[in-house]
């Protein structure tokens, strides 16, 4: 009876922790439609496994998963991990790997693609090269009477 | 009481001598090797012979210095092709041992005559100043070109298909369209220029340069045709991905 009392709390607890941390980074403050989307951009990180029975012990179970296999529910409060210190790590995982304002669906996409952009970039670095190697071809014969 | 003024004329002519060399690149100096004061066997000769072989030396020494340079620029040239690299090799190669020998003759020369005539093979028969290092620099220079054509190539590809996307959702690219079919001119004006360009550059000989200095004058002029184009064409691709952006 005393663990279920802690292990309660300790969701209870979570359920908190896992809220003000969403606030923090802007994604909503406990709407699961805000949630999931972070959840899905991780791309392997360590979730605690919602089946796992709960327990007193310091190191909670953990599985390792892929985007694809991360359902749309799991975000919600019944997934949070088994401890406040595995929830952080959880959160600071997904958010790390949160999509950047810029790419959110609002913005305009690009119209010249950033390969491009690399490719004509080195383009005008061998043209500075070529430069010099022109400039070097015309200086040496200077150096012949030396 | 006459060997003081004796030595002090010798010791004058001598130090005519270094000047003579000094100021006419050792290979130069006409007839030095001829007049008394060269000559090894006395004092003020000794003194003219020596300065001669040092400058000499020095002269074999900056050449050599040069070739490592260049060969280095080989190494670390990442555009050359493998023809390219491999011609540039045996030719700094060759240089650098020719160099090398005569380096060794020249200090073990005691001959005011065959020191003249090997001082002036450092110059005449390497022009390392004059050919090796043009060669090098127009054919790392010319292989660079040639890569930066590919990449212009594979950019105006790129932009084609970001004009025709752009136009399909109902943006004027008339101005894009147009700058891209400059740029694809002046791709194709470089691309026609470069091939056998480099090829040619390897071919010269010092032999040839001291016959003809402007052996290399038309691949230069050629080259820099070819930055001009790929110049042109690069800002014509700055200017599209502008005019797509607004």
């Amino acid at each position: 009876m005393q663990l279920r009392l802690s292990s309660a709390a300790t969701i209870a607890g979570l359920i908190a922790v896992v809220g003000a941390a969403l606030t923090g980074c802007g994604a909503g403050r406990g709407d699961s439609a805000d949630i999931e989307p972070i959840t899905r951009t991780t791309s392997v990180s360590t979730i605690v496994d919602p089946n796992a029975t709960p327990s007193t012990s310091s190191a909670p179970q953990v599985i390792a998963v892929s985007p694809a296999s991360v359902p749309a529910s799991s975000a919600s409060a019944s997934s949070v991990p088994a401890s406040p210190s595995s929830a952080s790590t959880a959160i600071a995982s997904a958010t790390s790997t949160a999509p950047a304002p810029a790419s959110s669906p609002s913005a305009p996409a690009p119209v010249v693609g950033s390969a491009t952009m690399n490719r004509l970039s080195e383009t005008e670095a061998l043209l500075a090269a070529l430069d010099a190697q022109l400039q070097s071809a015309t200086d040496d014969p200077a150096s012949e009477s030396k | 009481m006459q060997t003081r003024p004796t030595r002090k004329l010798g010791t004058a002519a001598a130090l005519t001598l270094t000047g003579v060399l000094a100021l006419s690149g050792v290979a130069n100096a006409t007839d030095a090797s001829t007049t008394s004061s060269s000559d090894p066997s006395n004092d003020a000769g000794h003194v003219a012979f020596d300065a001669a072989k040092t400058r000499c030396l020095e002269s074999v020494d900056v050449r050599l210095t040069a070739i490592g340079r260049y060969q280095g620029n080989v190494a670390a040239a990442v555009n050359l092709t493998s023809d390219h690299r491999a011609s540039l090799d045996s030719i700094l190669g060759s240089a650098q041992s020719g160099l090398t020998t005569l380096r060794a003759t020249i200090e073990a020369e005691t001959d005011p005559a065959a020191l003249k005539s090997e001082c002036s093979e450092v110059f005449t028969g390497y022009r390392i100043f004059a050919l090796r290092g043009p060669q090098t620099r127009l054919s790392i220079g010319g292989d660079a070109a040639a890569a930066a054509a590919d990449k212009l190539a594979d950019v105006a590809a790129d932009l084609a298909e970001d004009i025709a996307e752009a136009k399909a959702a109902g943006k004027d690219t008339s101005e894009a369209e147009a700058d891209l079919a400059d740029m694809q001119a002046k791709i194709a004006d470089a691309e026609a220029k470069l091939p056998g360009l480099v090829d040619t550059v390897l071919t010269f000989t010092p032999a040839q340069w001291n016959a003809d200095h402007t052996v290399l004058s038309g691949s230069i002029s050629t080259l820099r045709a070819v930055r001009s184009d790929l110049k042109d064409a690069a800002r014509d691709a700055r200017k599209i991905t502008v005019e797509l952006a607004d």
